[in-house]
């Protein structure tokens, strides 16, 4: 589903990434170790179409994603649905007037009818308990409470592949259990997921692929 | 989270979905400009050096106050002469861009002096262009030139008062730091724009909304920050270097 072959890639001639290779196939969960400034989330944004590779080369889905191909409107919207990235910050990622419009903002982009989209964010707000919230502006929320909207904000538009950059930084002890348990069950549910952390949970519970990066 | 009653049948699916057409260049040309403006910003420009910031800072006043007060139109040209040389040194990089804040600069002052060309005053008007020239290829080549931490410490040499020397390092760091936030934000909105938007206006005004929320809040931290290492309203530029203990 997911190829690189032979990434490369420096911040201004400062090698960070340096000839990485991984083959991710569909419903693998993967665990991406490695010390701080060593790439991964360099690797996770290279994936997620936001960087480009100074060399090597990126397949998703059969198709090499490329600078030219993501200029096609109609690629980039399916290639960006069909990824849902969840930023380890996840202040960046919210920008709507509610914590309601954050979660119907993707399905209501898909032209899905006003159904789909009330039980798309009926089913998340439930999932995640964030009805005491729903009319709460992102902003407000403590960080715990933000990165569960962020994770259902990227749910609704019902990616096959899931990206998590350090999901669990900054959460208390009660929250990282609930979205470890909910990564459980998005695993069972055929994601493909590919998660940066320092945890050793995903590699024991998830029994996700660790790939070690230096 | 709870042991879920309702299915969730819509996540177990495979999504088909084919994407309307719809105009999203308006975040990449943003992202553009946000990318071009940090770096020109950030302090790792080649040209951009250490040392000597007090003489550079001094010999920019210079030049301008002279400019400024002389009724005799040698003068700037002479001191245009010695900038155009200086600026011949530079990068093509350096060099354009000098040249299009120059044309803005002079662009503007054109369309304010027009109406006394008109009016029989053509000789004042080109001199009054010539010294804008000569000021603006200064301002603009110390600007490139020089590291904006070192043109705090010249300003302080030159004995401009501290609370503007503090508002304007902070504003240089905040463009940057601020900058960079909205660069995340509208990273983010790229790659969650994935059909059609009915008001992208309202998206834009949010990031906005955003961003001085945070700066708002990033103040209020950095002020108590400050506090807690001994700030006590008096703003003080380093001029001493550090020497490296090298052993």
């Amino acid at each position: 589903m997911i190829q690189l072959e032979e990434i490369c890639f420096s911040y201004e001639e400062e090698p960070v990434v340096s000839y990485f290779s991984i083959d991710i196939k569909k419903g693998e969960s993967i665990l991406l170790n490695g010390p701080n400034g060593c790439g991964k989330t360099t690797i996770l944004k290279i994936i997620n179409g936001l960087l480009f590779a100074e060399y090597g080369d990126y397949y998703f889905e059969g198709d090499k994603v490329t600078k030219e191909l993501l200029r096609d409107q109609q690629f980039s919207k399916w290639f960006h649905q069909q990824i849902g990235y969840v930023f380890q910050d996840s202040t960046i990622q919210l920008f709507c007037a509610s914590v309601e419009e954050e979660l119907s903002f993707a399905p209501e982009q898909m032209g899905l009818n006003s159904d789909e989209v009330t039980t798309r964010v009926e089913d998340v707000i439930t999932l995640f308990e964030l009805e005491k919230l729903r009319k709460r502006a992102p902003y407000t929320l403590s960080s715990g409470e933000k990165k569960k909207v962020a994770i259902a904000s990227v749910l609704t538009a019902n990616p096959s592949v899931l990206i998590f950059d350090e999901p669990f930084s900054g959460l208390d002890n009660k929250t990282v259990k609930k979205v470890q348990e909910l990564l459980c069950q998005l695993q069972k549910m055929g994601k493909t997921m590919i998660i940066t952390s320092h945890d050793p949970w995903a590699e024991e519970v998830l029994q996700a692929r660790s790939v070690e990066m230096k | 989270m709870q042991d879920k009653e309702r299915p969730l049948e819509w996540l177990k699916r495979e999504e088909v979905y084919k994407p309307i057409k719809d105009n999203h260049l308006y975040i990449d040309k943003t992202l553009l400009k946000l990318f071009s403006l940090l770096h020109y910003f950030k302090e790792d420009g080649p040209e951009r050096r250490e040392g000597r910031a007090g003489v550079k800072t001094a010999v920019l006043f210079f030049v301008i106050t002279i400019v400024a007060l002389t009724e005799h139109s040698f003068i700037p040209i002479i001191f245009l002469v010695i900038i155009l040389v200086r600026i011949s040194l530079l990068s093509a990089r350096t060099i354009g861009i000098i040249l299009k804040k120059l044309s803005m600069g002079e662009l503007i002052s054109v369309v304010i002096l027009l109406p006394a060309y008109f009016l029989g005053h053509q000789v004042t008007v080109i001199r009054i262009l010539l010294k804008i020239t000569v000021t603006l290829l200064y301002v603009n080549t110390f600007a490139a030139t020089v590291k904006w931490n070192e043109i705090t410490k010249g300003l302080s040499k030159v004995h401009i008062p501290d609370l503007f020397l503090f508002t304007f390092d902070l504003t240089i760091k905040y463009i940057v730091v601020l900058g960079e936030e909205c660069v995340n934000m509208l990273q983010a909105l790229k790659v969650r724009s994935i059909g059609r938007k009915k008001k992208k206006s309202k998206e834009q005004a949010n990031i906005l909304g955003i961003t001085f929320i945070k700066s708002k809040r990033m103040s209020e931290e950095m002020y108590d920050a400050m506090i807690c290492r001994g700030y006590s309203g008096e703003y003080r530029v380093t001029h001493r270097k550090i020497k490296e203990n090298k052993k």
